[in-house]
C-alpha cells in the first residue's frame, strides 16, 4: 500500500488541466495553433488519468474484503462529513472506464470548432466530477461528485449542442435534478439518523422498516431518471440528439453508469431490506424498459435517436440484473454497464462520424455506404453486432448473465426480457442495411471521406476491449465479481434477518 | 471617574464610533466641495469599512469577556477587564459578544463589498454623489447596532437608521421615474412595518416591565414557569417578527421587493439584496433563541407558515419575469424563506444552531453581491442591462465576467459544489434534525423550482447570441474585478473548507 493519495490524485488531475487551461492558455478559435495546444494538453491530461486508473490495478486485490485505496480525512465534523475515498472493484471497474472512455471523447471532440478552450475545459471538469463519483464512501461528497456533472453537461449541451440545444439542456438539466434533491433529502435524513455520511459504517441494514422504504423510494427518484429506467426516459432521447458527438459519448458511456452504480452502492448495499421489498417494481419497469426501448428504436428515423432508445433498452438490462438479487444477475449488469459504456460510446461516435460529414442524421438519408466507405462500414459492423450481443464480443456475456439471473427469479420475466434480444438484433441489423447496404444514390454521399486517421485511433481503441471482454469475460468478471457476490451475500443475509 | 467610563465606552465601540465620526465628515465635506468629493469619499468609506472589519476580526478572535470593553490598552493582556467594566447603562444597551463581532465583520465586509461595486457608477452624474458612501455608512451603523443590542429600543434606534438610510439610497437616481417610485413604496411599506413594529414594542414594555432583553428573559421565564405568558407578550412578540419579516423580504411583507429591486440604482441593489439581510436575521435569531426563547410555540407556527409560503411564492412567481433585477427579487423570496426553514429549526436544535441561518445568509450575500455587482457594471450602448435578453452574447463578449455570473446563479440555484449548495445543506439538515422534514422537502421543490429560472438568465448569458451590432460594452474597473473574483472564488473554493464557516 501506498501511502500516495493516488485517488485523488487520479480524480483531480483533470480538474488541475482545467484549471492551467483556463488560467494560461488563450483560447482562440481562429488560431489553429492556439486550438491544437488546448487540445492537446487536454488529451494528454486525460491519457496521464487514464495511467493513473490503469497504475491502480497492479495494487488493487479483488478478494480482499472492503475498500482499498481509502482516503479519510474530516472535512466538516459537525455535519458528520469526511473526505472519505475508496474502491472495491464495483467503483474500480467504473473508474477505469471513464479514465478510458474521457480520453477518446476529447478526441472526438476535435471536431468541435467554436469556444474550443471553453468544451475541453467542461469535459475536463466532468471527467473530475465522473471519477470522484466512482470512488467516494461518503454520502455527501457522493452527491457534490454526482449533482456537480449537471453544470459542465448542461453547458456541453446547450452551448455546442444541435437546433433543439436549448430545450434539450433544460429538460437534462431539471429532470435530473428533480430526482436528485430528493436523494439529497434522504442522504441527510440518513446522515441524521446515523450522525454519519460514512456509506461503510451504514452497512449493515442501520435502517430498517418504513424509514427504509422512504429512504429507497427517495433514491430511487434519482437513479431512475439517471439510469434512465422507463417511465423516467424522457430527457434521454432529447439530451443525446441534441449533445455534441463528445457530450453523447460520455453521457452514454459513463453518465448512465452512475444510476446503475447508486443502484448497486446504496440501494442494494445500505438498503437491502427494502430493496427486496421494491424489487418487483423494478424488474416490471426495466421488462418494460427492454420491451419498450427496443420497439421505439425499431420505430426511429433519426440515427442518434435510434442508438438513444437502444440505451434505454440496454439499461434495463442493467436494471433487471441488479434487482434480480442473484449473483449471475449482478455481475451481468456489471458486465452490460462496462460493455454498454464502450459500445453506445462507440456508436455516437459513428453517428458522429456521419454527421460531421453531411450534418444529417437522418437515416433515410443514407444508403449503399459499405461501397465507398469501407472502413467506416466495418467499424460500425463490429459495433453493431456488440451491441445486438453476438457471442465473442462484449455485448453478449452481460445480457447472458443478467438474463441468466432474471431466469432464476422468475423465467418469466426472463422469458419476456429475452424478447429485447431478438428485438435488438432486429433493429440494429435493420440500421445497418439501410446505412451501408444497396445501391449508393445520394450524390453528396458519393464523394464521402472514410475514417480519418484520428477517428481510427478512437475506433480501434474502443474494439480492443469489446473483443477482449467477449473473449475472456473471466478477465473482467475477476475485478468486480468478488465484490459484488460479497455484497450480495451480506444484503441477503440482512435482508433475509430482517423480514424473518 | 465618569469621565473615563465614557471615554471606555466609546473605546468598545470603536468602529461605530469611528463610522458616525467619518459619515458626518462625508457629509461637510460633500457640501464644500461637491460632486468631486464622492470617489474620495468612497474611498474613505471603503478604508473606514475594511478598518472596522479588522478590529471586529480581531475582536473575534481575541474574546472579550462579558461586560468587558476591547480597548487598545490591554489588547495582549488577558487581564484588562479588571474594574474596567463597561458602565451599567451601555451594558443593558448593546453587547460586544462574539455574534455580535462576527455580524459586524460580516457586515462591515458587505458594505465595502457595496461601495466597490459603486465604483463603476461614480462616473455617472445622477448616481455618483457624495451622499452615496455618507448613506452606506449611516445604514452600516445602524445595522451595527441592531445586531449588538440588548435592549428593543436600541434595537429600534438601529433599525431606523438603517431603514431611513436605505429608503434615500434607492431614490437616490431622482431623474428616473421607477426609482422614485421603489423609494415611494417602499418608505410607505416600511414606515407602516415600523408601526406595527414600535405597537409591538409597547405590547411587551406593558407585559414585562422592561424593554432590556434581561426583562423580557425574565418574564418570559416566569410565564413558562407556570401561570402562562402574558397576552402582550405573545402579541407584542407576533409584531415584532412580522416588523422584521419587512426587513428579510419574508411573505406576506414582501410586496416591496421586486419593486424595489427593480427601482432602486442596481448598485444599490446589491446593498439592499446583501447586507441589511445579515443584520435582520442575527436580530431574529438574538430575539428568537434569547429572551423570547420559551414562547416557541408562539413564534413557531407563523415562521413555519412564513418559510413555506416565501419558498412558494417566490419560487412560482419568479418564472415569467424577464427583468433580471425582478426575477432576483423574487429569488430572494425564495432565499428568505429557505433561511426562515433554518429559524424554525432552532426551537428544538437550540441556540448553538443559530449560525446555520447565519450561514445560509451570509453565502447568500456574498453571491448576490456577486450578482448585482456585475449588473451594475453591465451597459448595453450606454444603457444599464437589465433584461434577459440584454444579457445575450454576454458569455463571448465578456468571457470572464460571464463564468462568474453563471457560478453565482448556479450557486443560487444550489448545485454542488458550489457554496450554495452548502449553505441549503446546514439548513435543511437542521430541519431534518428538528423533525420538520417536510420544510425540508419543500426547501428542495422551491430550489427545483427556481433552478428554472437561474438557467433561463444561464441561457441567455451562454446559448443565446447577441444580435448584431448589439454586444455588450466592454466592462474594465479594477475595484469591481476584486469583488466579484474574490466572491466568485469564495463561492467555488468553499467546498475546499467547507468547516471554515460550518462548524
Amino acid at each position: 500500500m501506498s501511502s500516495l493519495p493516488l485517488l485523488s490524485l487520479i480524480t483531480f488531475l483533470p480538474l488541475a488541466g482545467a484549471l492551467g487551461l483556463f488560467a494560461f492558455v488563450r483560447g482562440d478559435d481562429a488560431r489553429a495553433r492556439r486550438v491544437g495546444i488546448v487540445r492537446g494538453l487536454t488529451l494528454g491530461t486525460t491519457l496521464l488519468t487514464l495511467a493513473g486508473s490503469l497504475a491502480l490495478l497492479p495494487g488493487f486485490d479483488p478478494a480482499a474484503p472492503g475498500f482499498q485505496f481509502v482516503e479519510n480525512v474530516p472535512w466538516i465534523p459537525r455535519l458528520g462529513l469526511a473526505y472519505h475515498r475508496g474502491v472495491d472493484g464495483i467503483g474500480l471497474a467504473f473508474l477505469v472506464l471513464t479514465a478510458f472512455l474521457t480520453p477518446l471523447s476529447v478526441l472526438a471532440g476535435f471536431s468541435v470548432k467554436t469556444r474550443v478552450k471553453e468544451f475541453m475545459i467542461a469535459l475536463l471538469v466532468l471527467e473530475t466530477l465522473m471519477l470522484g463519483t466512482f470512488s467516494t464512501l461518503d454520502l455527501a461528497l457522493f452527491y457534490v461528485f454526482f449533482e456537480g456533472g449537471l453544470i459542465p453537461m448542461f453547458l456541453m449541451i446547450g452551448i455546442w449542442g444541435g437546433e433543439g440545444r436549448r430545450a434539450a439542456a433544460f429538460k437534462f438539466f431539471l429532470y435530473t435534478f428533480a430526482g436528485s434533491v430528493l436523494m439529497l433529502v434522504a442522504i441527510i435524513a440518513m446522515v441524521a439518523h446515523t450522525g454519519t455520511a460514512d456509506m461503510t459504517q451504514m452497512t449493515g441494514g442501520v435502517f430498517a422498516g418504513d424509514l427504509a422504504l422512504v429512504l429507497w423510494l427517495a433514491f430511487f427518484a434519482s437513479f431512475a431518471v439517471k439510469t434512465p429506467l422507463w417511465p423516467f426516459h424522457t430527457w434521454l432521447p432529447y439530451a443525446h440528439v441534441e449533445a455534441p458527438t463528445a457530450g453523447s459519448m460520455i453521457l452514454a458511456g459513463v453518465l448512465l453508469k452512475m444510476g446503475g452504480y447508486g443502484f448497486i452502492r446504496i440501494s442494494l448495499q445500505i438498503l437491502p431490506s427494502a430493496s427486496e421489498v421494491f424489487a418487483p417494481l423494478v424488474i416490471g419497469l426495466s421488462v418494460i424498459a427492454i420491451i419498450y426501448g427496443s420497439l421505439v428504436a425499431l420505430a426511429q428515423t433519426d440515427l442518434k435517436r435510434l442508438v438513444a432508445y437502444s440505451s434505454v433498452a440496454h439499461m434495463g438490462y442493467v436494471t433487471l440484473g441488479i434487482f434480480s438479487g442473484t449473483a449471475q444477475g449482478l455481475e451481468g449488469a456489471m458486465m452490460v454497464m462496462l460493455s454498454h459504456g464502450l459500445v453506445s460510446a462507440a456508436l455516437f461516435a459513428c453517428v458522429g462520424v456521419v454527421y460531421d460529414r453531411v450534418h444529417t442524421r437522418e437515416i433515410a438519408r443514407f444508403g449503399g455506404l459499405a461501397s465507398r466507405v469501407p472502413r467506416y462500414a466495418a467499424v460500425f459492423m463490429v459495433f453493431t453486432l456488440a451491441a445486438v450481443g453476438l457471442p465473442g464480443l462484449s455485448g453478449f456475456v452481460g445480457e447472458f448473465l443478467s438474463l441468466q439471473g432474471a431466469y432464476l427469479y422468475n423465467p418469466l420475466v426472463a422469458a419476456l426480457a429475452s424478447l429485447g434480444v431478438i428485438l435488438g438484433a432486429v433493429y440494429m441489423l435493420g440500421l445497418y442495411r439501410r446505412m451501408f447496404y444497396g445501391p449508393l444514390e445520394k450524390k453528396d454521399l458519393m464523394t464521402l471521406r472514410d475514417l480519418t486517421v484520428r477517428e481510427g485511433v478512437v475506433f480501434g481503441a474502443l474494439a480492443v476491449p469489446t473483443v477482449w471482454m467477449g473473449l475472456f469475460p473471466a478477465h473482467f468478471l475477476a475485478v468486480f465479481a468478488p465484490a459484488t457476490d460479497r455484497l450480495l451475500n451480506v444484503s441477503q443475509t440482512l435482508a433475509a434477518g430482517s423480514i424473518g | 471617574m465618569m469621565e473615563g467610563a465614557v471615554i471606555h465606552t466609546l473605546m468598545a465601540f470603536a468602529p461605530e464610533a469611528v463610522l458616525a465620526v467619518v459619515a458626518l465628515f462625508l457629509l461637510v465635506l460633500g457640501a464644500v466641495i461637491g460632486h468631486r468629493s464622492a470617489a474620495l469619499g468612497t474611498g474613505l468609506a471603503v478604508a473606514v469599512l475594511l478598518l472596522g472589519a479588522g478590529v471586529s476580526a480581531f475582536l473575534l478572535m481575541h474574546p472579550v469577556p462579558e461586560g468587558c470593553f476591547a480597548v487598545p490598552s490591554g489588547w495582549f493582556d488577558d487581564s484588562y477587564c479588571e474594574g474596567q467594566m463597561l458602565p451599567g447603562f451601555v451594558r443593558s444597551m448593546l453587547v460586544n459578544d462574539s455574534f455580535a463581532n462576527f455580524s459586524k465583520l460580516v457586515l462591515l465586509l458587505g458594505a465595502a463589498g457595496s461601495l466597490l461595486v459603486f465604483w463603476p457608477s461614480l462616473k455617472r452624474t445622477d448616481l455618483g454623489k457624495p451622499e452615496y458612501p455618507v448613506l452606506v455608512l449611516l445604514a452600516t451603523l445602524g445595522m451595527m447596532v441592531m445586531v449588538s443590542a440588548q435592549n428593543l429600543l436600541a434595537l429600534y434606534v438601529g433599525l431606523e437608521l438603517q431603514s431611513l438610510s436605505l429608503y434615500i439610497l434607492v431614490t437616490l437616481e431622482r431623474d428616473r421615474p421607477t426609482s422614485g417610485e421603489a423609494g415611494m413604496k417602499y418608505f410607505v411599506m416600511g414606515a407602516v412595518t415600523s408601526g406595527i413594529l414600535l405597537y409591538g414594542l409597547s405590547l411587551i414594555y406593558g407585559a414585562a416591565g422592561g424593554l432590556g432583553f434581561a426583562d423580557i428573559a425574565k418574564a418570559a421565564a416566569a410565564g413558562d414557569a407556570g401561570e402562562g405568558f402574558p397576552l402582550g407578550l405573545r402579541v407584542g412578540l407576533l409584531f415584532l417578527v412580522a416588523g422584521l419579516a419587512f426587513k428579510v423580504a419574508a411573505v406576506p411583507f414582501h410586496m416591496w421587493v421586486p419593486d424595489v429591486y427593480e427601482g432602486a440604482p442596481t448598485p444599490v441593489t446589491a446593498f439592499v439584496a446583501a447586507v441589511p439581510k445579515v443584520a435582520a436575521f442575527v436580530v431574529l435569531v438574538r430575539l428568537l433563541t434569547g429572551p423570547f426563547a420559551p414562547l416557541a410555540d408562539v413564534w413557531g407556527p407563523p415562521v413555519q407558515v412564513m418559510a413555506v409560503a416565501s419558498m412558494a411564492l417566490g419560487a412560482l412567481a419568479g418564472m415569467t419575469q424577464t427583468n433580471l433585477k425582478r426575477l432576483m427579487g423574487y429569488s430572494a423570496i425564495v432565499h428568505a424563506g429557505v433561511a426562515l426553514v433554518g429559524l424554525a429549526s432552532l426551537p428544538q436544535q437550540g441556540p448553538a444552531f443559530g449560525n446555520v441561518v447565519l450561514i445560509y445568509v451570509i453565502i447568500y450575500a456574498v453571491t448576490v453581491l456577486g450578482v448585482f455587482g456585475i449588473l451594475a457594471g453591465l451597459k448595453r450602448q450606454g444603457r444599464p442591462a437589465e433584461t434577459l435578453d440584454d444579457l445575450a452574447g454576454f458569455g463571448r463578449s465578456h468571457p470572464l465576467w460571464a463564468a462568474a455570473f453563471a457560478i453565482f446563479l448556479f450557486s443560487l440555484a444550489g448545485v454542488p459544489p458550489l457554496a450554495g449548495f452548502f449553505a441549503k445543506y446546514v439548513v435543511f439538515a437542521a430541519a431534518v434534525e428538528a423533525h420538520q422534514t417536510y420544510l425540508a422537502v419543500m426547501g428542495v421543490l422551491a430550489s427545483l423550482v427556481s433552478a428554472r429560472y437561474y438557467l433561463r438568465v444561464v441561457r441567455a448569458i451562454y446559448f443565446d447570441e447577441a444580435a448584431p451590432g448589439a454586444t455588450l460594452d466592454p466592462l474594465r474597473s479594477v475595484p469591481l474585478g476584486l469583488v466579484t473574483a474574490l466572491a466568485a472564488l469564495a463561492v467555488v473554493a468553499f467546498v475546499i473548507h467547507p468547516a471554515i464557516l460550518i462548524r
